[in-house]
């Protein structure tokens, strides 16, 4: 018999993720009900389980390039680097890239640059299942 | 000998989106990396609308690449021309074929999407031309092959903030190529010029 989520049931997304279906050091994407998809990474005894929409432009996380020396996220539309533990924006490769181009003016002002983040899910596990709240941030 | 054709196809999208994803150059080594992995500005002349860029990608374990004048004229039309082998000894097409290409994009108003209008120009030499048509089945393949790869961005960013939300590409610290010129032709308080103005 399957474990129940801890708490009320409706406190979940209703798809828990099988933690033993999880590859170490990859990025998966998972679906956990209500058309929501989430990335899983697994790196030794933590799990990252985060949205899969670039905070930047919305581009698909499940098709970013994860770097495990680094622990790093590179999203596939603009380059852009997270930290996967913080979520940080760690680089943004266009401001290299563009840099004679990137000239401050009356509509563009790099500074105000927001801090793009990655949104992490909490989630709670439970034997071999992992039920993803549907409140933000790490439990 | 010269060879014109041209490609056209409607984008299911409004022209300010379809005009932000072009000037949008921050995409343009990641999500078509498949095509062009760098991307670097060699000259500029931003009054006239003018940046000299140099691209490159790999084939066979070797770099190849090209520079070309890219010209944007508002608010819709974009022109690539003067386009050199780089480094200049490659072997590539362009040591003996110019190659020009305008590419306008105008509104549908009735669909509040946009007709995308590619002119070629090819001057070859003659011992070339009966290969014309292979060279444009090539060309109209890369451009149908980008552009898909923009619209699958295009829709996805619909699904998610909606089909005429350009409000990113109009954010401060957001940069995209000719910006101001943008701006003026589809920020919140853009007047619709035409190029005339």
């Amino acid at each position: 018999m399957n474990p129940a989520p801890p708490g009320p049931a409706d406190a979940f997304f209703p798809r828990p993720i099988e933690l033993s279906s999880l590859r170490r050091g990859v990025v998966q994407v998972r679906d956990i009900g209500e058309g929501v998809e989430v990335v899983v990474i697994a790196e030794g005894e933590t799990l990252h389980v985060l949205r899969e929409v670039c905070p930047h432009m919305g581009g698909p996380l499940s098709q970013a390039t994860y770097c495990r020396r680094d622990g790093t996220l590179e999203c596939p539309w603009h380059g852009y680097v997270f930290d996967v533990a913080t979520g940080a924006l760690k680089d943004n490769p266009n401001e290299r890239i563009m840099a004679a181009l990137r000239r401050p003016s009356e509509c563009f002002s790099p500074e105000r640059a927001p801090r793009y983040a990655l949104t992490a899910m909490a989630y709670t596990v439970v034997g071999d299942r992992v039920y993803v709240s549907r409140t933000r941030g790490k439990e | 000998m010269k060879y014109k054709f041209t490609l056209e196809y409607e984008l299911d999208t409004p022209l300010a989106i379809a005009v932000a994803v072009y000037l949008d150059a921050e995409h343009y080594v990641f999500l078509h990396k498949k095509y062009s992995d760098t991307y670097e500005v060699l000259r500029h002349d931003l009054p006239n609308r003018k940046i000299l860029i140099r691209e490159t990608w790999s084939l066979l374990g070797f770099r190849l690449g090209q520079t070309c004048m890219t010209e944007y004229i508002p608010p819709g039309e974009l022109l690539n021309y003067d386009i050199k082998p780089d480094p200049w000894w490659i072997p590539s097409i362009h040591h003996v074929m110019k190659t020009t290409t305008r590419l306008v994009y105008t509104e549908i108003p009735e669909r509040n999407s946009t007709l995308s209008t590619l002119e070629m120009e090819l001057d070859m030499p003659f011992w070339l031309y009966p290969f014309r048509r292979f060279i444009r089945k090539a060309i109209e393949r890369l451009k149908i092959g980008k552009d898909q790869q923009d619209i699958d961005m295009i829709e996805r960013r619909a699904r998610l903030y909606g089909r005429e939300n350009n409000s990113i590409y109009l954010a401060d610290h957001q940069f995209i190529l000719h910006k101001q010129d943008y701006m003026r032709h589809f920020g919140p308080n853009s007047k619709r010029l035409t190029p005339a103005d």
